[in-house]
């Protein structure tokens, strides 16, 4: 089935899947590493300074990702990893107890059903974090759904979207392009005529449709043209897909795209000699993109000039208060030398560090399953290295997401420049276009 | 004749665009940037003619070729490091120092394959040869994926991008004119060698007639070779050129282009080169155009956008037509190939074997744990969709690639009929089964007039356009929530996967009940379909699988055989799509795919597609099956292997048996009684 499964990619707006460079820095920006003590995990996760007690039993946690086929998310299992050795190692794993991951590896709708199963039948494993999945949630959510309580790095399909007994503390693709629409109509000046590229499948369709465009013109930008592209398009694919979304007209191009569809957005806007102004989803600055930019001659990390979407903070300019800077540091200390650790990697990460908050205000002999559910939706932030207050189920549409906010940065002449942030007061709340 | 066709066509094509462009500038734009995507589509599908008219082979790796050669290419621009190998040449090379090296790479691959795979072959029914392509096709993406994973990998471009004025209002990117300028010119190249040259005539006249052409001194195996090298070596060549116009390489977007391209060669009669490039751009410029018509507020409407899938599906319609129209309901004298077809064994001591095998599977459901229980669902429904194939391919001979598709449009409604309509089990399933009938004798209807490989594509293309215009339907598909399936109930009591069962097994998931529920259904169909194979209606199915002239001259009615053959298997694979639905508690138009009925087909022929039990051995291969658990739980093979595990098991069996491991396991116990036999 991988040949089928690899042809059916889907909605991963919400993300940035930047990946490390050759040399460890991330890519596309000139990410410090900052040095920093535990004094921020150990508050946060209400840890204790050391390693944690080997002699104790371990505390299991699920872990499902999607792996060695194609689509794959590698990074997401380097952050979940970082985050299990620095637990153990520097913050007294959960109140003694050291952390193991009970893995589980997707490749198709068959082996989202065995990991689903395999969760479900474990006793041991009383919450599921999930890294990123295209294939195979549906049988997950079918056979988890409600009986143990899943954390989603970032939601990628509808059903991820919508599952009974998941949560995503980030807002997502829908989020993301809510987002998008607000940024679009209230901080950019002169915005008439937008054209739109989204990904050509169930959620990706239904989020232009449904939320994009009516935002859009509910803020008054009335002159919207939305297209799908195949999550399997080549590069004129794309170069056709502009022009009919009225490219050369339009002064402002939305593109929620692949990263192929990054890179062929960027080609077809040379070539087509049209220079709208891009706002894009954080899959355009990763690895991938930066080499492409170098392959076409160019002396930036990511097209000059273009927004890219995040969560609120930025893995090229990491701050101290939101976790960023820990996450950095961390990473970059357990992950395997030139692993990449930005994009997905970062919010398995956080979502562990997280999860450790709750096992150690439950405590270890009265974790259940019942009671982790009832501690992720209760849960009302700060969240690590994302934006806003955190409030589940505010949206009726998308019932898992619970993050509410995101941010936008953007690459001009070789820095970033973070343009709507929480460390300036001006991240984007997107809760009330999502129906919250 | 043909050529004159092609160049007629194109210059239709050119001189509408030019009205166009004066007319409707956004249109005639549509219709311009659709031939870049009309090249790579164009590329794939001149390989694809090559082949065939060389070695008599359909090519469906022709995109994976393609793809390897533009990795191979890549890397020795990098780093001069030799794909799949790490050896090094020395350091990154320049573009046309990788060009060749690129292009020796791919010529030694298309030796292999002609030597390996194809020549053992030559005389293989059609459904052989598919197999063994899809197999080579697998294969290389699983080399592919294993090597450098599905990231995307940026690529240096080779041809100018810069942009083409052509009129105020039209620009085109110059990379896809120029690479519009070299299909063209290759087409014309490839035309002039088939007509003027020895190789090229010596190349036709064994395509007409192998012996003849050995009489006048010509090796049908030579020339099959070489075309095998010089398809290989264009391939990689317009791949690498395809890659660097996309701007990006991955396993998946230049293999999966041999889909349209299969369509645009099959327009061409798989041997006009002409009549395929032009048909190729056809397609994309199409497409292009009914892109930019969607935004019309005329255009129908699907939700709140316009109707998903009829980019898609107006070029399979148009191939539709085309093949109907110039097919024939028999085919004409001498058209039958007196290829060896595999034996169909007589269902014997069916009792007996029954028993045993709904024993061990009920044994199994009730005794092993879950990942084993979990294991022998997946192989109960896999089975019954390749029975499906045993009645079509096995029995009648026709070749299908949507098996899935209609497993899929009965999934679909079940999702729809249960938790939509609350329409109760068994009537939900039973409903969606006959849906999926009717959908597969609707798919019977160009059969009537298309066969072999033509059917095959046909069939392919007729699934991807299903996927995409029915399941791909926010009516169908669900939406955001998804189409939900709920578990199935009797009396009150429910039996799904996902329902702990209190009375038997370990009270954990999944249930055994569903698993004996999936048994039971099983061997009913297969009860059905030996008994159909014993009945005069089976001795017409064979009749027809055997020669379609033969059989009509005896009596039997190849429409009415055909007709219901494709209506029963649809059926199957329905009652397989239902159960696949149960076990899901949902369904999704990835899963049944027009892609996944390639692999299907795989399945079915690794196991053995002529006999019940090799449908029953093709389940056990399928994934999440008992053979793969077997292969993880003790061998411990890892996931990532799994793919280039099937794809090689495929080239092998389809070069070496034929008759799958049914036909096999049959020819080993012959054997051992004949020696039995003469032992004193």
């Amino acid at each position: 089935m991988t040949i089928a499964s690899a042809a059916a990619l889907v909605l991963l707006a919400g993300c940035g899947s930047g990946t490390g460079d050759s040399d460890g820095k991330a890519s596309a920006g000139s990410a410090v590493v900052p040095k920093v003590s535990n004094d921020w995990a150990l508050r946060y996760t209400g840890g204790t300074a050391g390693p944690a007690d080997t002699k104790k039993s371990p505390i299991k946690v699920g872990y499902i990702n999607q792996e060695g086929g194609a689509p794959a998310f590698p990074e997401a299992s380097t952050g979940i990893d970082a985050a299990v050795a620095y637990i153990n190692r520097e913050l007294g794993g959960a109140k003694g107890h050291p952390v193991v991951l009970e893995k589980c590896v997707v490749q198709s709708e068959e082996d989202g059903q065995k990991c689903g199963t395999q969760m479900a039948n474990d006793p041991e494993v009383k919450f599921v974090i999930e890294g990123v999945l295209t294939v195979g949630n549906k049988a997950i959510y079918s056979v988890l759904g409600g009986r143990k309580p899943i954390m989603e790095a970032s939601p990628s399909t509808s059903d991820d979207l919508t599952a009974k007994g998941a949560y995503s503390y980030t807002p997502g693709g829908p989020g993301t392009i809510a987002g998008m629409a607000q940024f679009v109509a209230e901080q950019l000046p002169d915005v008439r005529r937008v054209a739109v590229l989204y990904a050509d499948n169930p959620a990706g369709k239904a989020s232009a449709e449904q939320f994009l465009k009516p935002q859009l013109q509910k803020l008054g930008v009335t002159d919207v043209k939305l297209v799908g592209v195949a999550d399997t398009a080549t590069g004129p694919d794309v170069a056709a897909a502009i022009q009919a979304a009225g490219g050369r007209q339009a002064d402002t191009l939305l593109s929620f795209l692949t990263v192929p569809g990054c890179m062929a957005t960027y080609d077809a806007l040379q070539s087509l000699g049209i220079t709208p102004r891009v706002v894009a989803t954080g899959l355009c600055f990763g690895t991938p993109m930066t080499k492409h930019m170098r392959d076409v001659g160019s002396e930036d990390q990511v097209p000059d000039g273009w927004y890219f979407t995040n969560f609120g903070y930025s893995y090229f300019t990491p701050d101290e208060a939101s976790g960023m800077a820990t996450y950095v540091a961390k990473v970059k200390q357990y992950a395997p030398k030139n692993a990449e650790y930005t994009g997905f990697a970062g919010y398995t990460f956080a979502n562990l560090m997280t999860a450790m908050k709750f096992v150690n205000e439950i405590g270890p002999d009265r974790l259940t399953s019942e009671a982790m559910a009832k501690a992720i939706e209760s849960f009302e932030g700060p969240m690590m290295m994302v934006a806003g207050p955190i409030e589940c189920g505010y949206s009726p549409v998308f019932a898992a997401l619970c993050g509410s906010q995101i941010g936008v940065e953007q690459y001009k002449d070789g820095r970033w420049i973070q343009v709507a942030t929480p460390l300036r007061d001006n991240a984007i709340s997107i809760a009330q276009a999502l129906g919250g | 004749m043909r050529i004159p066709t092609a160049a007629i066509g194109l210059a239709a094509l050119a001189g509408g665009a030019v009205v166009l462009a004066r007319v409707l500038p956004d249109e005639a734009t549509a219709l311009l940037l659709g031939t870049g995507t009309g090249c790579l589509i164009s590329a794939i599908a001149l390989t694809i003619v090559l082949t065939f008219r060389g070695s008599g082979t359909v090519n469906f790796a022709a995109g994976a070729m393609a793809m390897e050669a533009a990795y191979v290419y890549d890397d020795l621009r990098r780093s001069g490091t030799l794909f799949p190998t790490d050896l090094s040449l020395g350091g990154p090379l320049g573009v046309l120092p990788a060009m060749v090296v690129a292009l020796i790479a791919s010529a030694l691959l298309g030796a292999l394959c002609h030597v390996l795979v194809f020549r053992p072959l030559r005389s293989a029914p059609p459904l052989s040869k598919v197999v063994a392509s899809v197999g080579v096709l697998i294969v290389l993406q699983a080399i592919a994926l294993l090597r450098y994973g599905s990231t995307p990998r940026s690529l240096q471009p080779i041809l100018s991008k810069t942009p083409v004025r052509l009129s105020d209002d039209i620009i085109v990117p110059g990379d896809q004119l120029l690479l519009a300028g070299i299909v063209v010119v290759l087409t014309i190249a490839l035309w002039a060698v088939f007509r003027f040259t020895r190789f090229g005539l010596a190349t036709r006249a064994a395509a007409e007639n192998e012996r003849a052409a050995t009489l006048l001194g010509f090796s049908p195996d030579f020339l099959a070779g070489a075309n095998w090298i010089l398809s290989a070596v264009l391939a990689g060549f317009l791949g690498i050129l395809v890659a660097t116009v996309n701007g990006s390489l991955d396993p998946v977007t230049i293999t999966l282009l041999v889909v349209p391209a299969l369509g645009a060669a099959l327009l061409g009669g798989l041997t006009s080169f002409g009549v395929a490039t032009a048909a190729g751009l056809g397609i994309a410029m199409t497409q292009s155009l009914i892109q930019v018509l969607s935004l019309e507020p005329w255009f129908p409407q699907a939700g709140s956008g316009p109707l998903p899938g009829v980019r898609e599906t107006v070029p399979f319609v148009v191939i539709v037509i085309a093949l109907v129209v110039r097919g024939q309901t028999l085919p004409t004298r001498g058209t039958v190939s007196p290829v060896k077809l595999p034996e169909i064994p007589r269902p014997r001591r069916l009792g007996a074997g029954a028993v045993v095998v709904a024993g061990g599977c009920a044994a199994g459901l009730l005794t092993l744990g879950p990942v084993w229980r979990l294991a022998i669902t997946n192989t109960l429904i896999g089975a019954l969709i390749c029975l499906s194939l045993v009645v079509l391919t096995g029995y009648v001979g026709q070749i299908s690639l949507a098996q899935m598709t209609l497993a899929g449009v009965s999934g679909f409604v079940l999702a729809k009929l249960a938790s939509g309509a609350g329409v109760p089990f068994p009537l939900a399933p039973l409903a969606g089964a006959l849906v999926a009938t009717v959908f597969g004798l609707a798919m019977a209807v160009p059969a009537l007039r298309v066969r072999g490989v033509n059917l095959a594509i046909l069939t392919l293309a007729g699934g991807v356009a299903v996927e995409k215009l029915v399941f791909g339907n926010p009516a169908w598909s669900g939406g955001l929530e998804g189409a939900q399936v709920p578990s199935p109930a009797l009396l009150g009591v429910s039996f799904g996967p996902r329902d702990p069962s209190s009375v038997l097994g370990d009270g954990k998931l999944p249930s055994p009940w569903f698993g004996i529920f999936c048994l039971a259904v099983v061997m009913a169909a297969a009860a059905g379909v030996a008994n159909l194979h014993r009945s005069a209606t089976g001795r017409r199915m064979l009749a027809v699988r055997s020669n379609e002239r033969a059989a009509a001259a005896a009596g039997v009615s190849v429409a009415g055989t055909k007709l219901l053959a494709f209506g029963l298997a649809a059926f199957i694979a329905g009652l397989g799509g239902a159960l696949s639905g149960y076990r899901f508690g949902s369904v999704s138009p990835e899963f049944f795919g027009g892609v996944a009925s390639l692999t299907f087909l795989a399945y079915a022929y690794l196991g053995g597609i002529t006999s019940l039990s090799g449908a029953g051995l093709g389940g056990f291969l399928v994934a999440g099956g008992v053979g793969f658990t077997a292969l993880k739980q003790w061998v411990h093979v890892g996931d990532r292997w799994t793919l280039l595990v099937t794809g090689i098991g495929l080239v092998a069996t389809a070069v070496m048996n034929p008759e799958g491991m049914a036909g096999a396991l049959r020819e080993t116990r012959r054997r051992l009684t004949r020696r039995k036999a003469v032992a004193p």
